[in-house]
Formats: C-alpha cells, sequence, structure tokens
C-alpha cells in the first residue's frame, strides 16, 4: 500500500514562503506527475513527501499514518535523484545492495534482490563496475534498482530524465512507465518537461509558485484545463491564445486555440496572417504565423503542406475546441 | 649522540606525539567539518573566519595561562598534554581542509544515503568519509608534518619524560655553547623521517594543499 496524503503543507525558507498550504492526495499504486515551470516548488514538495526537508506547518499521512515528523529512512520511500546520487567508491553490486546492507538484511537475500533488480534493469553484465564506468542510461538506471531493491511503498523521481540525452530520456521513459505497469507501485515523478507529464501520468498536479493549479488525469488537463496558466502549460506547441474583440465574438475575454485545432485555407478563413517560420518535422508542419490583428500564433498542418516564409494563409478554430477564458483567466 | 642524549626516546615521542595529536584532532575535526559543510547555519562562514584568525594571534599570548593550566592538571612533560595542545592548535586548519573537501561532495549523494535509511553514522562511515578518503589522508599528512616540526609548544612544555625530536636539538644549544657539528647532525636526523615520508606522500600533499584551488 502507498496513498500518500498531504494536508494543508506548508513551506518555508525564513519569510519565503515557497508552498503556502497544499491539499493533495495520491491513491496507492498511481502514478502521479507533478508538473510546473522552474521554480514552482515542485521539487521542494517532493523533497516534503520524502523527508529531506521539515515541512512548516500541516501533515504529511502515507497509508493514515502521520510521518510528518518522521526521518526519510522510516518513511519507507524510495528515491531517484536527477544527479542519479549513485556512490562512487562502490561497486553497482554494493551500490544497489547499500539499502539492504543498511536495513541490515541477510546477505543471502540481499544478493537475491540485487540479481533480480539487476536482471529487471539488465544490468547483468555490470554488477562488479563502478559507476565511473557506466553511461548516464546504465547510471540512472542503478539509481532505480537501487530504489526498486527495497520494495517501497512509494518511489519519488526528482527529474530523472533531465540529464540524459534526447533519445535515452524517450527510452527511459517507456522503461520506467513499464516498470510503473509490472510493480504497481505508487510512484511520485517531477518534472518541467510536458511530455514527460503527459505520456507517464495517471494524475498531473500542475504546481505554480506552489500552488496546486489543476489535478487531474493528462487527458482532462488537455480536454479542460481549469484556467489559462494550465491550458498554456499542457500541450506542445503551446495553446495559443488571443484577447479583444474575436474573443468577444466567443463570448469571453480572453480564447485559447491549439495548434492542432485549427484549419487552414490558403484562401479564407476567420483570421489572415502571414507566415513567419514554417518548422518541417516532416510528420507535421508547425506554421508560426503573425495574424493580421497583430498576434502571433502557431498551428500544425500535415507535413506535406505547401506554405513557407511570407505566405497568406487562413486559420478557422474547430468550433468545439475554443477555449474560453474570464477575465481572471479562469476557464468560462 | 645516542649517548649524550636517547635518539629513539625523543624520535617515539615525535611519533606518538605527531599522529596522536592528529588523530585527536580528526576525531573533532571530521564532525565539526561535516556540520559546517552540510548544515551550515548563518554563522558558519564567520565561526571558520574566527577559527583561522586564531591562528594569527601570536602563541606566546597564550604560553602563561596554558602552562599554569597544564601545571595544575600534571600535564607538563606529558604525552598527552602536548598532544592536546598541539589538536588545538592545528584544529583551525584541520576543519578547514576538510571543510573544503566535504563542500566538494554532492549532497545528494548524502541525501541519497538517507533515504537509503542510513542513520548519521552510517552516512559518515560508508558514504562521506570513503569519498572524502583521499582528503583526509592529506590532511593527515600535513597535520603530521606540522605536528613533527611544531617547536615552540614542545619546548615549552616538556623536559625530558615527554620531549619529542626538536627538544632533542634545542638540546645541543646550551648555555654551555652552540656545539654545530652536534646540532647539525641531530637536525638531520630529525628532519631525516619526516623528509622521507614527505617525499614518498608529494603527490598527495600537492593535491591537498591545491584543492578546490581550480574548479
Amino acid at each position: 500500500m502507498g496513498r500518500i496524503t498531504l494536508e494543508n503543507v506548508r513551506k518555508a525558507f525564513g519569510d519565503v514562503e515557497v508552498i503556502p498550504g497544499v491539499d493533495l492526495t495520491i491513491e496507492d499504486g498511481e502514478f502521479a506527475v507533478f508538473v510546473g515551470p522552474s521554480g514552482c516548488g515542485k521539487s521542494t514538495l517532493l523533497r516534503l513527501i520524502a523527508g529531506l526537508e521539515d515541512v512548516t506547518s500541516g501533515r504529511i499521512l502515507i497509508d493514515g499514518q502521520d510521518v510528518t515528523a518522521a526521518p526519510p529512512a522510516r518513511r519507507r520511500l524510495a528515491m531517484v535523484f536527477q544527479s542519479y546520487a549513485l556512490y562512487p567508491h562502490m561497486s553497482v553490486r554494493k551500490n544497489i545492495a547499500f539499502p539492504l546492507k543498511m536495513a541490515k538484511m541477510p546477505e543471502a537475500e540481499q544478493q537475491r534482490r540485487v540479481a533480480k533488480a539487476a536482471r529487471i534493469l539488465n544490468l547483468d553484465s555490470y554488477l562488479d563496475r563502478r559507476p565511473g564506468q557506466l553511461s548516464g542510461g546504465q547510471r540512472q538506471r542503478v539509481a532505480i534498482g537501487r530504489a526498486i531493491v527495497r520494495e517501497p511503498e512509494a518511489f519519488l523521481f526528482d527529474e530523472p530524465l533531465s540529464n540524459l540525452d534526447a533519445a535515452l530520456r524517450v527510452n527511459m521513459r517507456v522503461e520506467i512507465s513499464q516498470l510503473h505497469n509490472n510493480l504497481k507501485t505508487t510512484m511520485v515523478y517531477v518534472t518541467h518537461d510536458q511530455v514527460e507529464a503527459m505520456t507517464m501520468a495517471d494524475k498531473i498536479v500542475v504546481l505554480r509558485a506552489g500552488r496546486v493549479e489543476q489535478v487531474g488525469s493528462p487527458l482532462a488537463l488537455y480536454n479542460k484545463p481549469a484556467n489559462k496558466f494550465v491550458a498554456g502549460f499542457i500541450g506542445s506547441p503551446n495553446m495559443n491564445f488571443i484577447d479583444g474583440e474575436a474573443a468577444a465574438r466567443h463570448g469571453a475575454h480572453s480564447i485559447g486555440v491549439r495548434p492542432e485545432h485549427w484549419r487552414l485555407s490558403t484562401t479564407e478563413g476567420a483570421f489572415a496572417g502571414q507566415v513567419g517560420v514554417a518548422e518541417h518535422l516532416g510528420s507535421d508542419t508547425f506554421l508560426h504565423v503573425d495574424l493580421d490583428g497583430g498576434a502571433h500564433v502557431i498551428a500544425r498542418a500535415s507535413g506535406e503542406f505547401p506554405v513557407s516564409h511570407g505566405d497568406r494563409i487562413w486559420l478557422t478554430p474547430q468550433d468545439d475546441r475554443v477555449y474560453r477564458f474570464d477575465k481572471q483567466g479562469l476557464a468560462a | 649522540m645516542q649517548e649524550r642524549s636517547n635518539y629513539f626516546r625523543h624520535f617515539m615521542n615525535s611519533v606518538v606525539i605527531s599522529i596522536g595529536s592528529t588523530l585527536l584532532g580528526l576525531l573533532v575535526a571530521v564532525p565539526a567539518a561535516w556540520s559546517m559543510a552540510f548544515q551550515p547555519t548563518r554563522r558558519t562562514k564567520d565561526l571558520l573566519m574566527w577559527m583561522l584568525s586564531t591562528k594569527m594571534m601570536p602563541a606566546v599570548g597564550v604560553l602563561i595561562p596554558i602552562y599554569i593550566l597544564f601545571q595544575r592538571a600534571g600535564l607538563l612533560d606529558n604525552r598527552f598534554g602536548v598532544m592536546v595542545v598541539l589538536m588545538l592548535m592545528n584544529l583551525p586548519i584541520i576543519v578547514w581542509m576538510l571543510y573544503t573537501y566535504f563542500r566538494e561532495i554532492p549532497g545528494e549523494i548524502l541525501e541519497a544515503a538517507r533515504m537509503d535509511g542510513a542513520g548519521l553514522w552510517n552516512e559518515i562511515r560508508h558514504v562521506l568519509t570513503p569519498m572524502a578518503v583521499p582528503g583526509i589522508a592529506s590532511t593527515m599528512l600535513l597535520n603530521i608534518i606540522l605536528a613533527w616540526n611544531e617547536a615552540f609548544w614542545t619546548l615549552n612544555l616538556t623536559a625530558s619524560k615527554a620531549a619529542p625530536l626538536t627538544a632533542f636539538i634545542a638540546s645541543y644549544s646550551s648555555p654551555e655553547g652552540l656545539f654545530y657539528a652536534k646540532l647539525s647532525a641531530a637536525s638531520t636526523m630529525a628532519i631525516a623521517p619526516i623528509l622521507v615520508m614527505g617525499w614518498f606522500s608529494q603527490k598527495q600533499l600537492v593535491r591537498g594543499l591545491t584543492f578546490g584551488a581550480v574548479k
């Protein structure tokens, strides 16, 4: 079991309040992703759950048990750090066995669990190497191995893929998702990359300035963002916002249209503009369009869409795909 | 020379005092440097500066109070007494060096150890110390050399029983006159062991002294 509950958790460093008060429940077996821009407090929130930072006020419960004052080791959680945080003087085998050694587990059981973790993570042939002799992806696997041998109540990941190159990141993303499917253990994952959040999460928690802006499944956040911030953060490329008269026609202070929700034409449409940059990715083409009214929007077109820099283009939002926001930026 | 004054007794005193004061110093300095490096407070920098500033004070300024304290405690001409004084004198340097080393160790590794169930003692024993071995080794070497060559306190607080090699050299400069030949021979014999040790460990020492100087 690994149900994590935060009750009005606050954190301040001196006079600076980083987390003004968060209430949140992560269900047993759930893959929850904390996402938000740099400095939004997502890592701090994870460290509060881990016990690496003390809460200023509020309570943290794991399976109904109050662990607010418990040291990290007593919380039965395992953490994977951004920098891997492997012990450089120990072999891979010793790195993975370290938490078991600390728990004074019999040697035979330690070896059995290390072998099992190594098999799951394809680390069998590297067990006697030192971390310095491994590649970034292998190091990250060792860090995950060290976490899984403990059979914790929940895994905490602090931006574990941000030190990897793009291709490896995609692989590791899939591996972590598969690991979650196999182990069915609660995972809390921090990232600033909304693609990671969308692809991995059962539940996304969007944070801004220490506040929870919205909690929901990836598609719920994509389809029904609670406010402009969430609407702009979820989805890639970002949602386009148009204010003024055009928005008023839709009965809103501001409207949002995702790049993939424009109907494009070279002859007619609701908004006319000029193509600034056309990014041909092969599968898609992203058009950066300067509208006649002065707004700048991005539109996604098919890979073969025949436009280039300087061409005139007309865009019409799909009717059921226009997001309306009021003056405060809340979904209307 | 061996007839006139017992070289080996002085040599053993030097060995015991320099190694003893170094080990005693590490015992105090490792936890001190750990807390300053990993649990710093607003006053940590001031504390470090203050510790270093004590090295700027002439030692003779505290000679009389320490002499009287030692006399009352029965520590005059006592190896342990000299060890304690030398440890205290070199402590700022040991703490500074270890602090610099510890600062180079990423905090996340220690946090990982904490998550893995290591208490403070296991964290220091299994993670911090093995990672800081090169730093601790060069700190030890430097401190042994400093303690070996220390003359002011050893001359003032010892007479015969606990007198190290510095006192052995000084004994050839007596009211009866300076015995240059013997003085030179004694000096050579006094510095020979530490010179040999320094020669073999020079790589480690240079690394220790320049550590953290260049990123």
